[in-house]
């Protein structure tokens, strides 16, 4: 944890301040992309909002969404930073990772509940949580990890998901997560499971080009095959992250420079359809605030390109 | 697959399924069968990494006096000890008392 001198060097090289495409940046065919940058009901381009850049996020130009981890906040007492976004027009999307919607149990009415109370207290357009399972017998993994892919455990996660949404305000989007290994008698792809749930709940996608990336790497899961399989008619946003390759594993750590492979995906995303919006997520060794704009500046570039 | 038998208690056999890989990734327990061992066990050292760093941020201090040896400490406790209830807070104060007991 800590360092990224990857990130410096990629940040640097693009020594943009704000995330507008200025002249010369390649726009051929961005006719269908610039339509991310209206203002409804388009997003634009967003970054995770967090505590500890809370100001930046703030100052950024043109950061048209942010997204919170809904466990971190109080709908009651939201961070003032928050309400200022709002208060600016800039929609805020909870953004949940202790849901579990792809475990065994019933989810949690209490976290239901409190996803709802964030949707409301932000006024968010949507929710969005993973198809990932996070507890089981009683032990809590502290992270998302994937679920079997069978039939079975299908039927089981479609009415976690309607349950979820029978108890939100707003729409649900689910998010494709990063796997370091598979399970053995998988009969479906991610992208294929995410289908079924999109056909038998409604359900949105949230897409992240990272986590397809991170498939690919670790698992052989061509990102692009994932793409085609996936209803991308029913994207609701998009997350772009950097990770760190350590002894031939890619960890989606979300602390560095989105590599140009994640950001190529993103592209060809963009080229088969126009997400609505497309989000950055960093969690941890922050960069200036002239990286992260640059950052953004790179995402903008990568969607013209698709 | 006997889906015939099976689909009555979906839910079970997902709940033993699921149960049976977490008390391999965080409680110690064996890699069940069919998984690369290899990889559930990066996966296991993932998930003590992200709980270490979640506990160093909420103890600044300690994480501070105990520098490079935070992360082999904090690796020591969690093995085959699941995060407990109540988030990193509760991990936190866990791992506060087991320092000082050793």
């Amino acid at each position: 944890m800590g360092e990224t001198p990857d990130r410096v060097a990629a940040s640097g090289a693009d020594g943009v301040h704000g995330r507008t495409p200025g002249p010369g940046v390649e726009t051929s065919g961005a006719g269908e992309a610039a339509r991310v940058h209206g203002d409804a009901p388009g997003l634009g381009v967003g970054i995770g909002w967090r505590p500890e850049i809370d100001l930046t996020v703030e100052r950024l130009p043109g950061v048209g969404f942010v997204e919170v981890i809904a466990e971190n906040v109080a709908p009651a007492r939201l961070p003032e930073s928050l309400s200022v976004l709002r208060d600016r027009g800039v929609p805020v999307v909870p953004h949940g990772v202790g849901l579990g919607v792809g475990g065994a149990d019933r989810p949690d009415p209490s976290r239901l509940a409190h996803l709802a109370a964030c949707a409301e207290a932000l006024g968010a357009p949507l929710v969005s949580e993973h198809l990932a399972f996070v507890r089981g017998g009683g032990m809590e993994a502290g992270h998302l990890l994937p679920v079997p892919r069978t039939r079975e455990a299908l039927s089981v996660i479609v009415e976690n998901v309607r349950l979820a949404q029978a108890a939100l305000p707003v729409p649900l989007a689910l998010e494709n997560v990063a796997a370091l290994f598979g399970w053995p008698g998988d009969e479906l792809t991610e992208a294929q499971f995410l289908g079924e749930l999109v056909e038998r709940t409604g359900v949105k996608l949230l897409v992240d080009v990272a986590n397809l990336y991170t498939n690919q790497v670790n698992l052989g899961l061509d990102a692009r095959e994932a793409l085609d399989a996936l209803p991308l008619d029913e994207v609701a946003y998009v997350h772009v992250a950097g990770g760190h390759a350590h002894d031939g594993v890619w960890h989606d750590t979300h602390t560095s420079s989105p590599p140009e492979e994640v950001l190529a995906l993103l592209s060809d995303l963009c080229a088969r359809v126009t997400p609505p919006g497309v989000l950055l997520e960093w969690d941890g060794a922050y960069p200036s605030d002239a990286a992260l704009g640059a950052e953004l500046g790179r995402i903008d570039r990568a969607i013209s390109r698709g | 697959m006997l889906d015939a038998l099976d689909a009555p208690d979906a839910r079970a056999s997902l709940a033993a399924a699921q149960a049976g890989l977490l008390a391999a990734l965080v409680a110690g327990a064996g890699v069940p069968d069919g998984f690369d061992a290899d990889r559930v066990r990066i996966q296991a050292h993932a998930l003590v990494n992200k709980r270490s760093g979640s506990v160093a941020s909420a103890l600044p201090g300690l994480a501070r006096t105990l520098g490079a040896d935070f992360g082999r400490l904090f690796a020591a406790y969690a093995a085959g000890r699941p995060k407990p209830e109540g988030g990193s807070g509760a991990d936190a104060r866990a791992f506060a008392e087991w320092l000082e007991e050793r």
